[in-house]
């Protein structure tokens, strides 16, 4: 019987030593998730809760909050950090038990408006916060002529990222028409190098091939009139030769081979473009950020370079038009306590966006919404961040996003109908019939 | 609760080759009905209460803000017209078929061999138990990035074979989470078959290997038959297990490319918190639910499971 249990015990050792050996292994490598919460000094108990998501500004976040614990240890504030995925349904969830932030983080657009006409959220009044950001900016928080959030990170116009180094060693200039664009598919094909890297498992790094190929050929107006779920919105011949010119260029093989298996979270895609493999990225300017923090040798060494997405020969739309996300939002919980209230407003309009604040984000070759950004721009002779400064104020119409823009349930269908587009496993007809059915729904 | 049921020998592994007088029956004596109330609260307040809220939200139109709305049947007849749904429970049904037949093999062999006392096996079964300590979505983010197709195994810098992009094609994608299931789940299946083989008397093998029965004579005709019920219970285990395959698939391809990895509960999920519409996804979940039931129903209707007798009678 005794050996039977000395058994056990070296058979249960063994797990354990197992086990630990792996979870050793595993702790040098995980990001530790509490790294980006600052815990108030004073403990959770009263402290002010803030939810910001983990990306390339939110060092930011981190810093103010902390400085404004620093400077207030009577109204302390914690920030509790997430991760993308799963974040917005989190954010429903707790905002429908009760049990939400008293600052919430959000794109803006149609998911905010949910929540404003479900009474969750409170305009902000104090034009010490608001007078500081760009129109572009206020437009996708303001709702009947209140604002409901402050921008807490950087414009960002969706461009074309592109290596140099790649593009010199085929003798090819960056493309400003559509056909352009197609034409260097083959150019790029026959090196072996990828034309154009794509994160097509995130799916949302596919929408903005449709957002701006249907303003360009057919102007704002088309997306306006399916915001509005004017019926059969979609059926308009802009969102059709869209479709049919994506497939042309999946077909053409413009994009990465494997594009369906990347998640842009991954960081792979970024990585494609960096190390050479793939010649372009079609992605929000957020990625530039990334890329200098992932690859800081290549960034410096000026290979990588941006133009705005091309124009379309022929289309209605301005090809100054911009889509992308104008910026990411705080936004005051209607149901917080008054004291709650009060010192998240004081924490928003003294710590956010002021001069450290702004001077951090340009750090990242990022772009802050506010018109007090221009002078620190202007010093800093950063011309990626100067770029994306000019295309914004060049732009006549800044169109946020599309899976924001329209409501939950219909971006839903969008991102998986447009997934299916990229696989060819759709045409562009079936596509238009399936969106259409979701402006009768409503 | 009159009559009684057949007894289960006591510890058999203890008793091995000791004879039939070793067991006896356990006396059956009348037992209070309160001892279940633990147990029913517990099953009551979280299966049942949240089941037949999901059944009433079904009728109704919420986003997860403020007050449902009532809606009738219209939710039940938008998921039972939409073919996504159907496609949903084809794939659902794929990979419960598929996780069957690739894990049951594995396991029973897996754990036949791990049975017998050694300290090498120990050191095995050691090993081969690890995969069920991670977490599922550890589980699926690390084979995310073993098979990314450009920086992974999967990719230039790895084995020729594996040279593919797994989880972006449509047609092996499927296979892919297959087996990473399977990676993950195998080790609680040899956890129970090893159980069960342990269970066998070595009395009879030694009978078979004095008739002159092979290894793979014995393995046919003793260990598979004295296994019959650790089978069902695995096999109940593994197919219904399948109806909640979430968190692994939904890290490591969210559903995708197109509708390819869409599991039905997968489906609920993106139709709750992504789109967002609450009634139609808890109409998704009744169905996943009556699915589950009548799959668990079934299988041990089928098996015999509930007229369970002692394969070790006469012994």
């Amino acid at each position: 019987m005794s050996s039977t249990i000395a058994r056990r015990v070296r058979a249960t050792a063994a797990v354990v030593g197992v086990a630990l050996a792996l979870a050793a292994c595993g702790s040098g490598t995980t990001p530790q998730l509490g790294d980006g919460g600052t815990a108030a000094p004073g403990g959770s108990g009263d402290a002010a809760i803030v939810w910001g998501l983990e990306g390339g500004q939110s060092e930011s976040y981190v810093a103010a909050v902390d400085r404004w614990n620093e400077e207030h240890p009577d109204q302390p504030i914690e920030l509790q950090m997430f991760g993308n995925q799963g974040y917005k349904d989190k954010l429903r969830i707790a905002l429908g038990a009760g049990q939400g932030p008293d600052l919430m983080f959000s794109w803006g657009g149609a998911a905010l408006k949910t929540y404003v006409d479900a009474g969750y959220v409170e305009p902000i009044d104090d034009p010490a916060i608001t007078d500081r950001y760009l129109p572009s900016v206020l437009d996708t928080v303001t709702f009947d002529g209140k604002v409901y959030g402050a921008a807490i990170n950087n414009i960002q116009p969706v461009v074309i990222l592109y290596n140099d180094a790649v593009f010199r060693q085929v003798g090819a200039e960056p493309p400003t028409t559509w056909d352009e664009l197609l034409d260097l598919v083959p150019v790029f094909e026959e090196e072996g190098i990828a034309p154009i890297a794509l994160a097509g498992q995130s799916k949302w790094p596919q929408l903005p091939y449709l957002g701006y190929l249907v303003d360009r050929i057919g102007g704002p107006e088309v997306f306006d009139a399916i915001v509005a779920n004017e019926p059969d919105a979609w059926s308009h011949p802009a969102v059709t030769q869209a479709l049919t010119e994506i497939q042309t260029l999946v077909e053409a093989g413009g994009f990465v081979d494997d594009h369906a298996s990347i998640a842009y979270e991954t960081g792979a895609a970024d990585a494609l473009l960096y190390t050479g493999r793939a010649a372009m990225m079609v992605v929000l300017s957020q990625a530039y950020s990334n890329i200098k923090t992932a690859a800081p040798d290549f960034v410096e060494s000026g290979d990588l370079k941006a133009v705005p997405f091309p124009a379309y020969d022929g289309g209605a739309g301005d090809p100054a038009n911009l889509v992308g996300n104008p910026s990411n939002f705080w936004s005051v919980n209607a149901s917080a306590t008054d004291e709650h209230k009060e010192t998240v407003l004081a924490f928003l309009a003294e710590q956010v966006m002021n001069e450290e604040y702004i001077g951090e984000i340009l750090d990242r070759s990022a772009v802050p919404g506010v018109t007090t950004a221009r002078d620190q721009i202007t010093e800093r002779d950063d011309t990626f961040a100067e770029m994306v400064v000019e295309l914004t104020e060049a732009a006549p119409h800044f169109q946020l996003s599309w899976d924001q823009a329209i409501n939950p349930s219909q971006a839903e269908q969008l991102t998986t109908h447009l997934d299916r587009v990229f696989l060819l496993q759709t045409t562009p007809e079936e596509f238009v019939s399936a969106m259409n059915a979701t402006l009768d729904a409503q | 609760m009159t009559t009684t049921l057949p007894a289960v020998p006591a510890g058999a592994a203890g008793t091995r080759g000791d004879g039939p007088g070793a067991r006896r029956r356990s006396e059956r004596q009348p037992v209070s009905a309160w001892l279940l109330a633990p147990a029913l609260i517990l099953f009551g307040g979280f299966a049942l209460v949240p089941l037949g809220g999901a059944v009433a939200l079904s009728f109704t139109s919420w986003n997860g803000l403020g007050t449902p709305a009532w809606l009738g049947l219209d939710n039940w007849g938008a998921v039972l017209t939409d073919h996504v749904t159907w496609l949903t429970l084809w794939i659902t049904l794929q990979v419960m078929v598929g996780t069957w037949l690739v894990q049951t093999p594995l396991s029973l062999l897996l754990g036949v061999y791990l049975a017998p006392r050694g300290r090498w096996r120990a050191w095995m079964a050691a090993v081969y138990f690890i995969a069920l300590l991670m977490s599922s979505s550890a589980v699926a983010l690390v084979f995310k990035n073993l098979l990314d197709p450009n920086f992974g195994l999967a990719g230039p810098a790895g084995p020729g074979f594996l040279r593919h992009s797994w989880l972006g094609d449509p047609n092996t994608v499927l296979i892919a989470v297959i087996l990473i299931i399977a990676w993950h789940f195998v080790p609680l299946h040899t956890l129970l078959y090893q159980a069960g083989a342990r269970q066998i008397p070595g009395s009879l093998y030694e009978a078979a290997q004095l008739d002159g029965a092979g290894t793979v004579r014995r393995f046919f005709s003793i260990t598979m038959p004295q296994l019959r019920y650790t089978i069902v219970t695995s096999s109940t285990l593994m197919l219904v297990g399948s109806l909640t395959y979430f968190d692994l698939v939904f890290v490591l391809t969210a559903g995708g490319p197109g509708y390819a990895t869409r599991l039905l509960p997968l489906h609920m999920y993106l139709t709750g918190f992504t789109a967002t519409e609450m009634g139609r996804a808890s109409a998704i979940a009744t169905i996943l639910a009556v699915v589950g039931l009548a799959l668990s129903l079934g299988l041990t209707r089928l098996s015999g499971f509930t007229r369970m007798q002692s394969q070790q009678e006469g012994l």
